[in-house]
């Protein structure tokens, strides 16, 4: 199987887009704030957008080299594009759809995608998550050698992405092509893609396993976009080793982490446990402040304390009876911290 | 006082519908039916009818086959001068139709810019069924290059960008996926070019005269029979009415012949991306 390779550059509005990538059997995630020239990537790919710089390969198949002036229209570029809204054709069935881009495949991929029974359906019939079957398909009947999914969860409704999420998870890991998934939501990345892209102004902040993005955020944007908490403070070399963190809202912090000036400490919702009063524990930070916020998610329960925002599960959130407003101590240790330069 | 409000509403309602349908009903009522229908079967209406089904014909055919790429083309491409060129297309709508007329003559007359050229091809224009040709298009194609062009705006661009990722190529694309879509909008578009044509008078008679039987289509047949044969204008002239109520009837009946055809694309609206 053939490795896509691609670098792109082209001047945007209020930033350049400049990424250089090499994308082989598996998927990698680009994930940013809306803006950030993802789907640009993902339409420059396609053949649908012609940045002012760059190549793209597939093999020793060039699609697209500004300098020897080679760029083949999207129809001779073997990609699959799922697009954020699925831009299903509203006036074809679904087996229309399917077949638009090959007939061959349809019985099968009806079958693989379970929309035997809406077959004869029309798009505008369909709900999300069946909307998102028809467009994979569709995607998919051509046989493309790379796919290409903008936004593929964000038109569903959170009851549905849950399940959809798994699914196309499965296919991701059966398919096994070079696929480039776009999305503003860290969580998605993670859960669908071998590699994480964070890429913020056109540029590529981060890349690496959604694990190492967390272990060792490169930067507070990249901290706080995998859902870390950042509290900016100035740090200065403390007792035992540690750093003591001097933190902006007028309390201090402890890391194991070394780090010198302003810096950002970093600590995920996870690793904060909440109690009513000042526990006698291991742990070496302390934060007193009132509930601000409390959202059930699932099991779990997120609970904004101050600056800080801690998971704690629905159980001990139960059992602590906390409700806005009450006073609570948010405790992290110094070993649960990281530190980027701010 | 409170009565008088009400009143005034039925009465203006009243008048407005009366002044407006009078008319039409005069033409139908000034002279029996049986002398109507006469005027209708005269060698004048049925030659001014074969004259105008003929001209109109070819230039709603021209309308079509030029018009619906041409606006294609403009609606889905970004280019420095679109405004300038989207208002051009928009001028002859505006003009008063002598100023088409002359504006014909002064293109294509014997002493017009092309007329040397015409005239060493062996052609002459004015006074033919081409000029009634030529100034029907004129006059309506504007009509529905301006719709066509907000039919195919209304596309939304990832369907014809999906349709080329799945290995469409530009021309099939424009075939099955932009075409379908805009269909609807291009209909309403072409049946009001359809009628402006059909009502075509101004231009015509100047740049192609009024010869029965060749130029002399039924607009101008009214005109010409009305201070000779008062009773013939009004047969023609029911005739017109009849062709006219027919298309307003389709343009009416459009919507809905849309929604049948297509989810989401309604008369101008834009499409959804399903």
């Amino acid at each position: 199987m053939d490795s896509l390779d691609f670098r792109l550059d082209h001047p945007l509005r209020s930033f350049a887009l400049g990424v250089e990538l090499q994308v082989g059997r598996e998927t990698l995630a680009l994930v940013g704030p809306s803006g950030a020239g993802k789907s640009s990537i993902l339409r420059a790919i396609a053949g649908l957008f012609r940045p002012a710089a760059g190549r793209i390969e597939l093999g020793a198949e060039t699609w697209l080299d500004t300098e020897r002036r080679i760029s083949l229209p999207p129809e001779r570029r073997s990609v699959g594009l799922v697009f954020q809204e699925y831009a299903l054709f509203p006036h074809l069935t679904v087996e229309s759809n399917i077949g638009f881009g090959g007939r061959g495949r349809v019985r099968e991929l009806l079958e693989r995608f379970g929309i035997s029974a809406l077959a004869r359906a029309r798009p505008a019939d369909l709900s999300g998550g069946e909307r998102q079957r028809v467009a994979l398909a569709r995607a998919l009947a051509r046989d493309p050698a790379v796919l290409l999914l903008d936004e593929p969860l964000s038109a569903l409704d959170a009851h549905t992405k849950a399940t959809v999420r798994a699914e196309l998870g499965a296919l991701l890991r059966e398919l096994r092509l070079p696929t480039i998934l776009v999305t503003h939501d860290f969580e998605d990345a993670a859960a669908l893609a071998d590699r994480v892209g964070v890429i913020v102004d056109g540029r590529i902040l981060q890349l690496g396993p959604s694990q190492g993005l967390l272990a060792a955020p490169a930067s507070g944007f990249v901290a706080s976009f995998t859902g870390a908490n950042l509290l900016p403070g100035t740090a200065r070399p403390g007792p035992d080793g540690l750093t003591e963190i001097a933190l902006d809202s007028g309390t201090t912090a402890f890391s194991t982490a070394p780090g010198a000036g302003r810096v950002g400490v970093v600590v995920y919702p996870w690793e904060i446990a909440l109690s009513s009063t000042e526990p006698v524990d291991s742990a070496l930070n302390h934060v007193r402040g009132a509930v601000t916020s409390l959202v059930p998610l699932g099991n779990r329960v997120r609970v904004a304390v101050g600056p800080l925002t801690a998971e704690v599960t629905t159980g001990s959130a139960e059992r602590l009876g906390l409700r806005e407003g009450d006073l609570v101590v948010a405790s992290f240790k110094a070993t649960a911290t990281r530190l980027v330069a701010l | 006082m409170s009565r008088v409000f009400p009143a005034a509403l039925v009465l203006a309602t009243t008048l407005a519908l009366g002044f407006l349908l009078l008319p039409i009903l005069a033409i139908f009522l000034r002279i029996p039916p049986g002398d109507l229908l006469a005027g209708m079967r005269s060698e004048a209406a049925i030659d001014a009818l074969l004259v105008t089904v003929k001209t109109s014909a070819i230039a709603n055919v021209l309308i079509l086959l030029v018009g619906t790429p041409a606006a294609y083309a403009i609606a889905s491409r970004r280019f420095r001068g679109r405004p300038l060129v989207i208002t051009l297309i928009e001028l002859p709508l505006v003009l008063p139709p002598a100023v088409a007329g002359i504006g014909l003559l002064a293109a294509f007359g014997r002493f017009g810019l092309l007329g040397d050229e015409l005239t060493a091809l062996g052609l002459s224009i004015p006074f033919t069924q081409v000029a009634v040709v030529l100034a029907v298009t004129f006059v309506a194609s504007p009509f529905y290059l301006r719709a066509a062009i907000a039919a195919f705006e209304a596309v939304d661009p990832n369907l014809p960008a999906a349709a080329r990722t799945l290995g469409a190529s530009p021309a099939r694309t424009f075939f099955r996926i932009a075409l379908p879509l805009a269909g609807g909008g291009l209909g309403a578009g072409w049946a009001l070019a359809f009628a402006r044509g059909i009502g075509e008078f101004g231009a015509t008679i100047m740049f192609a005269g009024s010869l029965q039987g060749v130029t002399q289509t039924l607009s101008l047949a009214i005109y010409e029979q009305f201070d000779i044969a008062f009773d013939l204008a009004l047969a023609i002239g029911a005739e017109l009415v009849v062709v006219s109520a027919a298309i307003l009837l389709v343009v009416k009946l459009l919507p809905s012949w849309t929604r049948s055809t297509s989810d989401s694309t309604t008369l101008f609206a834009p499409s959804r991306s399903a």
